[in-house]
């Protein structure tokens, strides 16, 4: 019987694929950021930008957007992949997380 | 037995149901949940340290904010009486909330006091204009869900320290990790 956690090459490139730009995007660059004591959006009063960020908001959320499309694609892909009979809802032995 | 060979799993009217956390999609998701929402929490309480130092003031906020709420009344007693308290505890807190949930060390504990906060800026913050499910709720979800996973076992120190002798001979270790 197929292990459920039997990974695919399809699964780990969706994983890292989609997990890392969001990680870097949010985490990472959100991070240095941070720490750089930048405001994460651009700070606007009376119309005028007084503080911009170290990391450019459209960088992160573009990475941001590169994980989600990813993800996106693996379930596009998912889609046209018939399932196995044994990748069905698991009723073995669940128990509680200790 | 060592975490990443953990299943989550219940019995729901009678069929089980399994959520398998070893290396799986589910494991995957927990982590991504812990780490974004360690983040979350972790550069609410950072910026506040480096804005305002050690200690925040958040006396506006827990007298006035909260007026006409269900937690005014305690707030407002510690605004009025142990202001220093919330004040240290809020910027500390959600820094050391968050970096227990990045590295996953404690993050029962940490989720814990997450939602003991989020329960405050839930109630507290009112108002409900944008619906009883909002943003804080979300949060406060997120880190009920940390601790119903024990999120900090798969990719995370407390996987580590779940597998030490320690952790085996003490049980009650579990309800922090």
């Amino acid at each position: 019987m197929k292990q459920p956690t039997e990974l695919t090459k399809a699964d780990r490139i969706a994983m890292l694929g989609g997990g890392i730009p969001i990680a870097l995007g949010i985490v990472v660059l959100g991070l240095i950021n941070t720490f750089a004591d930048a405001p994460a959006a651009p700070v606007v009063e009376e119309g005028t930008v007084v503080a911009t960020p170290l990391i450019p908001v459209d960088l992160r959320v573009g990475l941001v957007l590169l994980g989600l499309l990813v993800w996106l694609a693996y379930a596009v892909y998912k889609l046209g992949v018939a399932p196995t009979p044994e990748a069905g809802i698991d009723r073995a032995d669940a128990r509680q997380v200790r | 037995m060592a975490t990443n060979t953990e299943r989550a799993g219940a019995d729901l009217f009678g069929r089980g149901l399994a959520l398998d956390v070893n290396g799986g999609w589910g494991g995957y998701w927990i982590a991504m949940l812990r780490l974004l929402t360690g983040y979350w929490m972790f550069h609410a309480g950072i910026t506040k340290l480096m804005e305002g130092g050690l200690m925040m003031d958040a006396t506006g906020w827990m007298q006035y904010a909260t007026q006409g709420t269900l937690v005014h009344p305690i707030t407002n007693w510690f605004a009025q009486n142990a202001a220093w308290l919330p004040n240290l505890m809020i910027p500390m807190g959600e820094t050391l909330i968050g970096l227990g949930l990045m590295v996953g060390c404690l993050t029962r504990l940490a989720a814990f006091f997450g939602t003991f906060l989020m329960v405050f800026f839930y109630v507290g913050n009112a108002g409900f204009g944008h619906g009883f499910v909002n943003g804080d709720l979300m949060g406060l979800m997120l880190m009920v869900t940390m601790v119903v996973f024990a999120a900090g076992r798969v990719l995370g120190i407390d996987g580590w320290l779940a597998d030490t002798e320690f952790a085996e001979n003490n049980a009650w270790l579990r309800y922090l990790i």
